[in-house]
């Protein structure tokens, strides 16, 4: 099974300025260690859109229509890493930066046939307190929490 | 469950399971969500990838989605400034380019651009990604927007055969009516969305006051958490039902939404004869009415200052009136087009025209202009708020006052809005960031003067005291009845541009907060459910609806017999009638025939 994984900066300029840039590494969940996964890296396409979409809809509201109206006629600076993955759970960190804003944002994937399942993500709308978050992510998937704060 | 499911007409036998309880409908209806939901290559493409270029003499605004107007296909759309207008161009690969207004007035755009506040998004979606935007709402985890509010549309059943609308039950040959337990789990299915549950809800149609149980369903969505109840109706029912509208207040209906597209039988045949009695009555029922004019350029777009003075005139039972730009629904070529579109900026300029100057551009802000107060409350009591954060360009507001001399003072003439608002974000700041909110809350009262110039405002209002007390009401004790009270004292004015397959935008509909709710269980946006009918409204009503010849069986009914037939000889003879326009027309000026040509032309017949 394929996983996608997104780097980007943005300039939104439309219907007003935002500065977003996201940097997402994953890990693999195995007997209660992290392993970080091994991916491909390509340009992003329009057929990511989806997928896009699906990743930072609900966690950083933004969305790729937001991109085509923000970004005028500069060209979105997107890398799409694409990961094989063998395992069962996922935890994918995002570090995002959005204006002021900096943090790290986490989410848990189930890979299960036919599709992966989203069974924990963050929203930077409605943001506990990273040690909390940690907490949360930690007893999901098993992993100690310093190894998920590290993460 | 009798059922009969085909990619293209998937069907329903509604009649096994109208008796069904909202438990169980629950885990009926979900079922055929999958099946329900737009198809990719069967109801649509995908195009998105290169943009129109732009032409000599055209600056770019910003690019966007937007669905093909033949195909529905979804192409990369421009939006362009061209002689201080935008307009959308869009090329589908299959049927070639399409190019629309899009805002009448640049400046303006700018203008109310700045005020855009997006909402939290959509913590609880009813459906996942898996399509592009507009072809995925259920809601989805794209939107931004809580439900501000809530369509249910209990009937496609109308006692009117208005000549361009093509979904009553007659034309689309089925009949739609869900049950009350349907209803109610309808109700249900959109207050489970987070983290803002939709608490205003509007009954509609058809016409749901053709519904013998209407009163029934306004009582049901009280008792499931709507605090705002409002019907969208012709209100012909109500012009010869006193007793209904006392009913329907007393079940607990807020307000009675009216279509009302000019002050005389040319502009306005729906109902111009019927709006007196139906005032009456509600005035009686001491119910509220808005008024809801459709503006469409070389038809009615001359009558906006005169339905404004007729609010106004009826203001003791008229709280507002919300005009609504006209959507082009359907393939009208574009000359066609050109006759009648009109934006918001184009209707703004308009009343500046017709008000002589009383109600000026300025005047107006774009409804997301009002999210400072809901993120101060927010800030104040550590819970999310109701919020109005719907895309600038689709609608915009203002509130009018008028002192003795009928004179109409509009609410920025002695309330500095920016400053107010700006101090809220600021306070909202404060406190988010640790300041003290008692302390806050002090500030922002003993600051709040500095923002009122009561020696501008009408007579009534010129107690500052009283003015502030208002704002105090609604702004620290959250009081609903104090935002209800400064209502009865003012006329709100109210623009709202749907949109339609010419000037769709994807990121207009990403922000919606006009939803429907499905008989699935699904929400969506006001402009994909009737923009797109045949992947959402059409389709789902249809799926869950009776066969004529069944429902006639069913209700010993026929649909024939409902048709409204208008006496206009009686309409016009009553004082009500003559009292209800006086000071805005010369009602004596229009001859019998007139009135009996503009009625039968619409739909409408007479008895002669």
């Amino acid at each position: 099974m394929l996983l996608k994984l997104f780097d980007f900066r943005v300039y939104l300029y439309e219907p007003y300025t935002r500065k977003i840039s996201v940097t997402t590494r994953a890990y693999e969940v195995e007997g209660g260690c992290l392993h970080k996964l091994e991916c491909k890296s390509r340009q992003f396409d329009v057929t990511d859109a989806i997928d896009f979409d699906l990743e930072f809809g609900s966690m950083i509201q933004l969305t790729y229509a937001d991109v085509v109206f923000g970004t005028r006629d500069e060209p979105f600076d997107c890398t799409v890493s694409e990961c094989a993955i063998k395992g069962v759970t996922v935890l994918k960190v995002y570090e995002v930066l959005i204006d002021d804003f900096r943090g790290k944002l986490f989410s848990v994937m189930q890979m299960a046939q036919p599709y992966p399942s989203r069974i924990y993500a963050d929203s930077a709308e409605n943001l506990a307190p990273q040690k909390e978050r940690v907490r949360k992510v930690s007893r999901l998937i098993g992993v100690p929490e310093k190894l998920v704060e590290l993460a | 469950m009798e059922s009969s499911l085909t990619e293209e007409h998937p069907l329903l036998k509604y009649s096994t399971i109208k008796d069904l309880s909202s438990d169980e409908l629950e885990a009926v209806v979900k079922k055929y969500i999958q099946v329900l939901m737009p198809k990719p290559n069967v109801d649509y493409k995908v195009y998105i990838g290169k943009a129109p270029e732009l032409r000599e003499g055209e600056g770019l605004v910003a690019y966007t989605l937007s669905p093909c107007p033949n195909c529905y296909s979804l192409v990369t759309a421009v939006l362009l400034r061209r002689e201080n207008k935008v307009y959308e161009r869009k090329v589908c690969p299959e049927h070639g380019e399409f190019e629309e207004l899009y805002y009448g007035d640049y400046d303006t755009y700018e203008r109310f651009k700045r005020w855009q506040e997006d909402g939290k998004g959509v913590w609880t979606p009813h459906v996942p990604i898996t399509q592009f935007c507009p072809y995925n709402c259920g809601l989805c985890s794209r939107h931004k927007s809580h439900t501000a509010l809530l369509n249910i549309a209990v009937t496609n059943r109308c006692s009117l055969r208005c000549w361009y609308c093509f979904f009553y039950a007659v034309k689309a040959g089925y009949v739609y009516e869900p049950s009350l337990n349907h209803i109610r789990f309808m109700l249900r299915e959109a207050r489970k969305v987070l983290p803002y549950p939709a608490v205003a809800v509007q009954i509609t149609g058809g016409e749901p006051l053709l519904r013998d149980d209407i009163v029934d369903i306004v009582r049901i969505a009280k008792e499931e958490g709507y605090h705002h109840v409002q019907l969208n109706t012709e209100g012909i029912r109500l012009a010869f039902d006193h007793e209904l509208a006392v009913k329907l207040r007393e079940a607990g209906a807020n307000v009675v939404y009216t279509s009302f597209d000019g002050v005389t039988p040319y502009t306005n045949p729906k109902n111009h004869w019927e709006i007196p009695y139906i005032l009456e009555n509600l005035r009686r029922a001491r119910l509220g009415a808005v008024l809801v004019p459709t503006i469409i350029k070389g038809y009615n777009l001359h009558d906006v200052g005169a339905i404004i003075r007729f609010g106004i005139k009826h203001a003791d039972i008229v709280r507002g009136v919300n005009m609504q730009p006209v959507s082009i629904v359907g393939r009208v070529p574009k000359k066609e087009r050109d006759k009648l579109r009109i934006t918001i900026p184009d209707v703004i300029f308009e009343i500046e025209k017709q008000t002589d100057g009383q109600i000026r551009r300025e005047d107006w802000y774009p409804v997301p202009t009002v999210a400072p107060i809901s993120r101060f409350v927010e800030a104040l009591t550590g819970r999310p708020q109701f919020e109005l954060t719907c895309h600038f360009a689709c609608g915009a507001a203002t509130y009018v006052f008028w002192d003795d001399t009928q004179e109409m003072i509009p609410i920025t003439r002695f309330v500095d809005v920016e400053g107010v608002m700006e101090m809220l974000n600021k306070a909202a700041e404060d406190i988010r960031s640790g300041k003290n909110k008692y302390l806050s809350t002090l500030n922002i009262l003993s600051r709040l003067g500095k923002y009122v110039d009561v020696s501008k405002a009408p007579k009534r209002f010129r107690s500052k005291r009283k003015f502030l007390r208002y704002i105090y009401n609604i702004l620290v004790k959250h009081d609903y009845s104090a935002l209800g009270e400064f209502h009865y004292q003012s006329l709100f004015l109210g623009l709202m541009h749907f949109m339609d397959l010419y000037n769709y935008d994807v990121s207009r509909v990403q922000r919606c907060e006009v939803h429907y709710v499905m008989p699935d269980g699904r929400v969506i946006p006001f402009c994909t459910f009737n923009v797109l009918p045949e992947l959402y409204r059409d389709r789902a009503q249809k799926f869950f609806s009776y066969e004529i010849d069944e429902w006639e069986k069913l209700t010993g009914r026929r649909l024939s017999d409902e048709v409204y037939v208008r006496n206009v000889k009686k309409l016009i003879e009553s004082d009500i009638y003559r009292k209800a326009y006086e000071g805005i027309i010369d009602v004596s000026s229009i001859p019998y025939e007139d009135h009996v040509l503009a009625s039968k032309k619409f739909g409408i017949p007479v008895i002669e």
